[in-house]
C-alpha cells in the first residue's frame, strides 16, 4: 500500500495544501492508491468515487492558485459511511433495498465540508440501515477491523472507522443512534465524537430514530475531529431541530490548560464486569489525566439499566415507522437480525413511545445534575469487551444476537437516550493487539471541554501514533 | 399485567400491519418485548402529568455549560 502521505494527519494534509508544499490532486491520488489497496483486506468502501475526488482536488488547487484560501479542510482525503446524499450519487444505507438509490439533494454537511475544502472518495461499509454494532453486511460483505481482519471492526459506521484507523483516509462522517461512531471508533482505534443531540444538520441523511441520529466525525487526532466539527456544526434551516447556539472555535481552544478540569468515574454500570485489559487501560487513562493535573472524584449515575431497556423502545418505533412499508413489501430483503431490530417496533402501543420520549427530560436532567453536577466529564470505557472475532458473532436473530448487541452497547446507549455529548478516544491495545478506548461524556453543548480533555490526553500519550500495517 | 406472548405478536401482526410472522420470529419478538415493556412501565410511573417530548429540546440549551 501507498504510504505516501499515509502518516499525514487531516491537520496536517490541509496546512501542507493550504502552503502549497503539495496539492491537493497528489494527495488525492495517494489516497486513492490506499483505498484500492486496502480493499482486499478490509471492505471498507461500497463504492470508491475517484474521479468526483480527482475533481474536487483540482478545483481545491486551483482556488489556491487564484490565491484563495482553499479552506480549513483543503486536500483533506475524507469518505463517509454510505449513508450521506449528494446529489446524484450513489447512497445504498448498506443495504439491498437502496443498491442503486441517487438522491436528488445534497446533505447539508456534504456541503459544509466540501465549502471547506475537503475531499469526498465516495461511500463507506456500514451495518445495513445503520442497525447494528459489529460491521456485519450480508448484502456488501463484511467489513474487517485494520488491526486484526480476523476481528469486528465495530458498526454501524463500520468503514468509516476502518479506513481511517488504516490511514486510508483522514476522518471519515458515520451516524450515532446508540453508538454507531463511538463503538467502530472504540473497536478499529481512531477518535469519535456523538455530538449533543440537535448541534449538527441531519438535513440529507438516511434517518433511523428521528430523536436519537447524531452526525459525527471519526479521525486519528482529537484536533482533526475538532477541526471538521467546527466545519459542520450549527442550525441548518433545512433541519429544524438543529440548535441554533453559536459554534465555538473547537480548534482554538484545544490548548487551554486543563489542570482545572474535573473527571467524575462512575461508581457503578460503566466499570462492572469489564474485560481485565479494558479496565487496565481506563485505569492508565486516569492516571494520564492525573498526571495532567485533572482531579477525578467517584459519581453516581442511577437509572442506566432502566435507559439501555427503554431506548430500543423510542428507536424501534420510530425506525419501523420509517421502514413500515418495506417490511411488508420487502421483508426478505433485510438481513434477519437488522429486520427483527427494527420490526419490534411495530407492537408497541404508541403511548408507550410517547412515554419513553417524554421521559428523556427526566432522565437526562437527573443525570447532567446529579453526575456532571461537580465535574466536568465523565469517563467510561467506550467498549467492556476488545473487538471479537467476526466468526463469533456470525449473528442469526436469535436471543444470542440480542445479547451480544446489549453487551456491546452497553456503554453508549444510554448516552444517546440522553442526548449528551461523548468523544471516544484510543487508549491502548491489547496484548493481541486490539484497540480499547474511552469515552468522555459532558454536559449538553460541552463539546470543546471533551475536545480540550481528549486532546490533552493525546499529546501526552502517542497511541493515535500508531498504524496497522495492511498487506 | 398479562406477559406479551408470540401468539399477542401474531395476531398485532396480522390485524395491524397484514405481517404474516411464522411462530419462531414471533417468539423473538416477544422475548425481546417483555424485558422492554416491563422497563417502560416501571418507569413511566414517573411520568409527570405534565411532562411532553418537547421539554427534552428545551432542556439540552438549560443544561448547556459555559463553552
Amino acid at each position: 500500500m501507498s504510504e505516501a502521505f499515509r502518516a499525514w494527519t487531516l491537520a496536517d494534509t490541509a496546512e501542507r495544501v493550504r502552503a502549497g508544499d503539495v496539492s491537493a490532486e497528489e494527495v488525492a491520488r495517494a489516497a486513492i492508491d490506499r483505498a484500492e489497496a486496502a480493499q482486499p483486506a478490509l471492505n471498507a468502501f461500497i463504492h470508491l468515487e475517484a474521479e468526483a475526488a480527482l475533481a474536487q482536488a483540482r478545483a481545491v488547487d486551483a482556488k489556491r492558485a487564484r490565491g484563495e484560501d482553499p479552506g480549513p479542510l483543503a486536500g483533506a482525503p475524507l469518505a463517509h459511511k454510505d449513508m450521506y446524499y449528494r446529489q446524484g450519487m450513489l447512497s445504498t444505507a448498506g443495504s439491498a433495498i437502496r443498491r442503486d438509490f441517487r438522491p436528488t439533494t445534497t446533505a447539508t454537511v456534504l456541503s459544509r465540508l466540501d465549502a471547506a475544502g475537503a475531499l469526498d472518495l465516495g461511500g463507506l461499509n456500514m451495518s445495513e440501515f445503520a442497525v447494528g454494532p459489529t460491521g456485519h453486511n450480508a448484502h456488501w460483505g463484511d467489513c474487517h477491523n485494520p488491526w486484526n481482519t480476523a476481528h469486528a471492526p465495530g458498526g454501524s459506521s463500520s468503514g468509516s472507522g476502518a479506513a481511517v484507523a488504516a490511514g486510508v483516509l483522514t476522518g471519515a462522517l458515520g451516524s450515532d443512534t446508540g453508538g454507531s461512531i463511538r463503538i467502530p471508533s472504540g473497536m478499529s482505534g481512531v477518535v469519535g465524537l456523538k455530538p449533543t443531540q440537535t448541534r449538527v444538520s441531519r438535513s440529507g441523511i438516511l434517518p433511523l430514530s428521528f430523536s436519537f441520529d447524531c452526525v459525527g466525525p471519526l479521525t486519528r487526532t482529537v484536533r482533526d475531529t475538532a477541526r471538521i466539527l467546527g466545519a459542520i456544526a450549527g442550525h441548518d434551516p433545512a433541519d429544524p431541530t438543529s440548535a441554533k447556539r453559536a459554534v465555538p472555535d473547537y480548534e482554538g481552544g484545544l490548548e487551554a490548560p486543563v489542570g482545572a478540569l474535573k473527571l467524575g468515574v462512575p461508581t457503578s454500570y460503566y466499570y462492572d464486569d469489564l474485560d481485565p485489559a479494558v479496565d487496565g487501560a481506563l485505569t492508565a487513562a486516569q492516571a494520564a489525566f492525573a498526571d495532567l493535573g485533572v482531579a477525578a472524584r467517584p459519581v453516581e449515575v442511577p437509572g442506566h439499566d432502566e435507559m439501555n431497556l427503554i431506548w430500543p423502545i423510542a428507536l424501534s418505533a420510530e425506525a419501523a415507522t420509517i421502514h413500515r412499508d418495506w417490511l411488508r413489501t420487502r421483508a426478505a430483503d433485510y438481513q434477519p437480525q437488522v429486520r427483527r431490530r427494527i420490526e419490534v417496533g411495530l407492537y408497541q402501543p404508541s403511548t408507550r413511545y410517547i412515554e419513553v420520549i417524554s421521559l428523556r427530560e427526566r432522565y437526562t436532567r437527573a443525570f447532567v445534575e446529579g453526575a456532571l453536577g461537580e465535574v466536568d466529564a465523565l469517563i467510561v470505557p467506550t467498549m467492556p469487551i476488545p473487538a471479537p472475532r467476526l466468526e463469533e458473532i456470525g449473528l442469526g436473530a436469535d436471543a444470542r444476537m440480542v445479547e451480544l448487541v446489549m453487551r456491546i452497547s452497553a456503554m453508549t446507549r444510554p448516552i444517546s437516550f440522553l442526548g449528551l455529548p461523548a468523544l471516544s478516544v484510543p487508549c491502548g491495545f491489547t496484548a493481541a493487539g486490539l484497540p480499547m478506548a474511552f469515552q468522555l461524556i459532558g454536559r449538553p453543548f460541552a463539546e470543546a471541554t471533551l475536545l480540550r480533555l481528549g486532546h490533552a490526553y493525546q499529546t501526552a500519550t502517542a497511541w493515535w501514533r500508531r498504524l496497522p500495517e495492511l498487506s | 399485567m398479562a406477559e406479551i406472548t408470540a401468539d399477542f405478536v401474531r395476531q398485532m401482526a396480522r390485524t395491524w400491519h397484514g405481517i404474516e410472522l411464522d411462530p419462531a420470529e414471533a417468539e423473538g419478538i416477544a422475548r425481546m418485548l417483555q424485558p422492554m415493556e416491563a422497563a417502560a412501565e416501571s418507569a413511566s410511573a414517573h411520568l409527570d402529568f405534565d411532562s411532553e417530548p418537547a421539554d427534552f429540546t428545551r432542556l439540552l440549551d438549560e443544561l448547556a455549560g459555559e463553552e
